[in-house]
């Protein structure tokens, strides 16, 4: 089966509204995220995003890259690296390793990592879901 | 509305298989609207609805806040200032906004390595049909 080779490609900054809500959707209040001076007690130079807001930005290129497929056979494994601090760029990209043909499809999977804006890694991993024929 | 039952335990205490919390959360447009907003998330199918499933579902990935909470909400149950080190998730079945879903956790392993606690664990979500969504494993270093 041949497959799509691209995996999507998204930039996002990390906004301090976008962790603002983020928190408020995860319930996490630790001002790490909100201040700049508690970041710094705890070892960062500023403020630093919520880890699942990378995971979740990573899913969304996952999502545009299966469909609805991703929501019923999707499989995620990352290792989130480094922080990514508020206001900072972060690129989300992927490179496909292998395409497991199954019947009636195959399960695609990709290695996939999202970057700040030294072209770090601030997480790296896999994700696979089944495209059908 | 977000109902929690987290047992009492610590690093010490805690044992492999051992159950951890149990989340229940409301999958509101608002909570949906939030984690959008919150993650830069404009797809159509979590506002307006998604063509494949019927009505809007919540994304994938909301499943980890869940999944992370298991084991306890930091500055309540827990200190603050884990480090969120793994996540993996399988996804089984959209979650659609309106639904409620169930969230269990169970620890797999702890250890110690260069002088810090590790945890892993394993968070089942489940819809009101218990109908499994998502199962995640999450890795966290959690401070003394």
């Amino acid at each position: 089966m041949d497959v799509p080779k691209k995996f999507p490609t998204i930039v996002r900054t990390f906004s301090p509204d976008m962790v603002a809500s983020y928190g408020r959707a995860n319930g996490d209040r630790n001002m790490i995220h909100y201040d700049d001076v508690a970041a710094r007690a705890a070892g960062f130079p500023r403020r630093i995003a919520h880890g699942g807001i990378a995971v979740a930005v990573v899913t969304q290129a996952c999502r545009d890259y299966w469909g609805s497929a991703w929501f019923t056979t999707g499989r995620l494994s990352i290792r989130l690296l480094r922080p990514a601090f508020v206001g900072e760029a972060v690129t989300v990209g992927g490179e496909q390793r292998s395409a497991e043909d199954l019947d009636g499809g195959a399960r695609v999977t990709f290695d996939i990592w999202c970057t700040n804006e030294q072209g770090e890694k601030i997480l790296a991993g896999e994700a696979s879901a089944i495209l059908q024929q | 509305m977000t109902t929690t039952t987290i047992p009492n335990f610590t690093y010490d205490t805690l044992e492999p298989g051992q159950r951890l919390g149990t989340l229940v959360h409301e999958i509101t447009p608002e909570l949906v609207a939030d984690y959008c907003v919150g993650t830069g998330d404009t797809h159509r199918w979590h506002g307006e609805g998604a063509p494949p499933f019927g009505g809007p579902i919540a994304p994938s990935a909301i499943v980890t806040i869940f999944s992370v909470l298991v084991f306890g909400i930091p500055g309540t149950h827990r200190p603050s200032g884990d480090l969120h080190a793994r996540q993996e998730c399988e996804f089984t079945a959209p979650i659609r906004v309106g639904e409620t879903i169930t969230t269990t956790g169970f620890l797999v392993e702890k250890y110690k390595r260069k002088g810090r606690k590790w945890v892993v664990f394993d968070a089942h979500s489940t819809d009101r049909a218990d109908r499994l969504v998502a199962r995640c494993r999450v890795t966290l270093v959690i401070p003394d």
